[in-house]
């Protein structure tokens, strides 16, 4: 196996995905040939691409450089996804989207006489706002009375979560993190509330499921005799349509948050909200070299993510705030492919977990970005996380090597807002103070007022580079 | 043997391979059952307004 293989792909003998040279490839092995030949002569990857439900890909012939391996089939090269995102970082709708796209692909392939080794969430990626099924390899030869393997990965990836946030708020979906394999059964049984028995779906699929499990448990000590029950093809279509149904029955939480309706209620009034998005669209002019990337932190329901995106920049647009995550994510439009929205506390940003806490990438291993968007944002770290100045500065310059960032000075009703019901321990929070911090990383280019309000906006490239 | 089984790296679980024939038979039944209602409904409909257009 090549040094360069992914951290995170090693489970599955049929293959494994590696970097050689910045792209990405995947290896299937000779374990898989019948497979990933049926997949390929039974219509269904043309199907599948065609409908733009999985990635395509190329088959690359003497790729220079590979060891060589016994094991090996093909090396296939796959369609690049811009950004890795984590089923733990997305918001409701994108994990019931993740998990509607699984079922397509699980009916499609069942068309074709193959089925789904497995439902991991993590075979689901984002390119912009639609869902695409990234693991050539988990397609497998169906035969007669088969069941389906995955059936409880789904359940725990999928309706488990999704069933939590409906009977909580969408904050239930960060369990994701902690349960890297998906929400166990017993645990869900014990957190949903006694109503949840009432929605059939997830009677069926969660509580009777953890009590067969439960039942069957110790069956594996005899093998010989365990029950294996066949699964009818009729049994296993129903089973589908039942998953479907309790995944389109469930509906985030009406719950309103903080920053869901944030955009209607702001300091600005309208004309200084247009000459802020004026001098945001000013300063990406300034740069250089076009940006590819921008990570909008606090992007909320991607009004200024959209101006980066006009830009021809993939934007990340990101929020601790789910809800303004869904919106974002719901709005649809011609830049819907160049915009992923994610949910993500800055201040408690993802982290590296899983095996050899390498498995997920943290969120600065992905970066950094071309440009970063820190406004309305600095006053919340500094302020109401108590994030002091340098410490801020530090962390832009790990994730963007050009910031657009606003400074928000104390004087301002939402600063006070903030510091109405606390003691004012910010001595050092000041424009001074915010450039000189922000000045050990970075070269300030510009910085310009908002007009009617005392906020200013800069625009600082990495020192290295300057 | 099963080819799958040859290779599967995932442990699904009896119990889950157990319950899943049941629910799926269920559902199966009551998709079958919703389809066959509303294919009458349909014919149905469709015959009356051929009677209406008769008159």
């Amino acid at each position: 196996m090549p040094s360069n293989q992914l951290t995170s792909s090693y489970r599955d003998p049929a293959g494994f995905v590696f970097n050689k040279d910045g792209v990405i490839y995947r290896q299937i092995n000779k374990v898989a040939e019948e497979e990933y030949g049926l997949l390929k002569s039974s219509g269904l990857y043309d199907r599948l691409v065609a409908k733009k439900l999985l990635v395509s890909h190329i088959e690359v012939k003497n790729l220079k450089g590979m060891p060589v391996d016994k094991n090996r089939l093909v090396i296939i090269r796959p369609e690049p996804v811009p950004f890795i995102s984590y089923p733990y970082e997305w918001s409701f709708p994108q994990l019931r989207d993740a998990a509607l796209l699984t079922l397509r692909v699980q009916k499609l392939a069942l068309e074709h006489g193959m089925i789904l080794k497995d439902a991991s969430a993590y075979n689901v990626q984002f390119i912009g706002k639609k869902p695409i099924f990234i693991d050539t390899l988990s397609f497998a030869k169906y035969e007669d009375g088969q069941a389906w393997e995955g059936y409880r990965q789904f359940v725990e990836y999928f309706i488990v979560p999704l069933a939590l946030a409906h009977y909580s708020t969408e904050q239930a979906l960060t369990m994701l993190q902690t349960y890297l394999e998906g929400i166990p059964l017993s645990l869900a049984v014990g957190l949903l509330p006694k109503k949840a028995k009432l929605k059939k779906g997830i009677f069926a699929h969660v509580y009777l499921h953890e009590r067969s499990q439960r039942k069957h448990q110790g069956s594996g000590n005899k093998a010989a005799s365990a029950p294996t029950r066949k699964v009818s093809k009729f049994a296993l279509n129903g089973l589908m349509s039942s998953l479907e149904a309790s995944v389109r029955a469930m509906k985030p939480p009406k719950v309103a948050t903080e920053w869901g309706e944030y955009y209607e209620f702001t300091n600005y009034n309208d004309k200084a909200f247009k000459d802020k998005a004026k001098l945001v669209e000013s300063y990406l002019g300034l740069l250089k070299t076009k940006p590819k990337t921008v990570w909008d932190i606090g992007a909320n329901n991607g009004e200024f993510s959209e101006i980066a995106a006009k830009h021809g920049a993939y934007v990340i647009a990101l929020d601790i705030d789910a809800k303004a995550v869904a919106a974002n994510y719901l709005r649809h439009d011609k830049l819907d492919n160049m915009m992923l929205p994610l949910v993500q506390d800055v201040a408690v940003p993802s982290p590296g977990i899983g095996w050899e806490l390498a498995e997920r990438s943290s969120l600065l291993d992905r970066g950094p970005a071309d440009v970063v968007f820190a406004l309305a944002v600095v006053h919340h770290l500094a302020i109401g996380r108590n994030v002091p100045l340098p410490k801020i500065a530090e962390m832009m310059s790990k994730i963007g090597k050009n910031i657009i960032i606003e400074f928000i000075p104390k004087s301002d009703s939402k600063v006070k807002h903030l510091l109405a019901s606390r003691k004012d321990i910010f001595p050092n929070y000041n424009p001074e103070s915010f450039e000189t911090a922000m000045g050990s990383y970075f070269k300030l280019i510009k910085k310009t007022q908002i007009s009617q309000s005392q906020r200013w906006i800069y625009l600082y490239t990495e020192l290295k580079q300057s | 043997m099963h080819h799958l089984f040859n290779f599967a790296y995932l442990d699904a679980g009896t119990g889950s391979m157990v319950i899943q024939s049941i629910i799926g038979v269920v559902a199966g039944v009551a998709l079958f059952g919703r389809k066959a209602v509303a294919s009458i409904r349909t014919r149905m409909k469709s015959k009356h307004i051929d009677s209406d257009n008769d008159v």
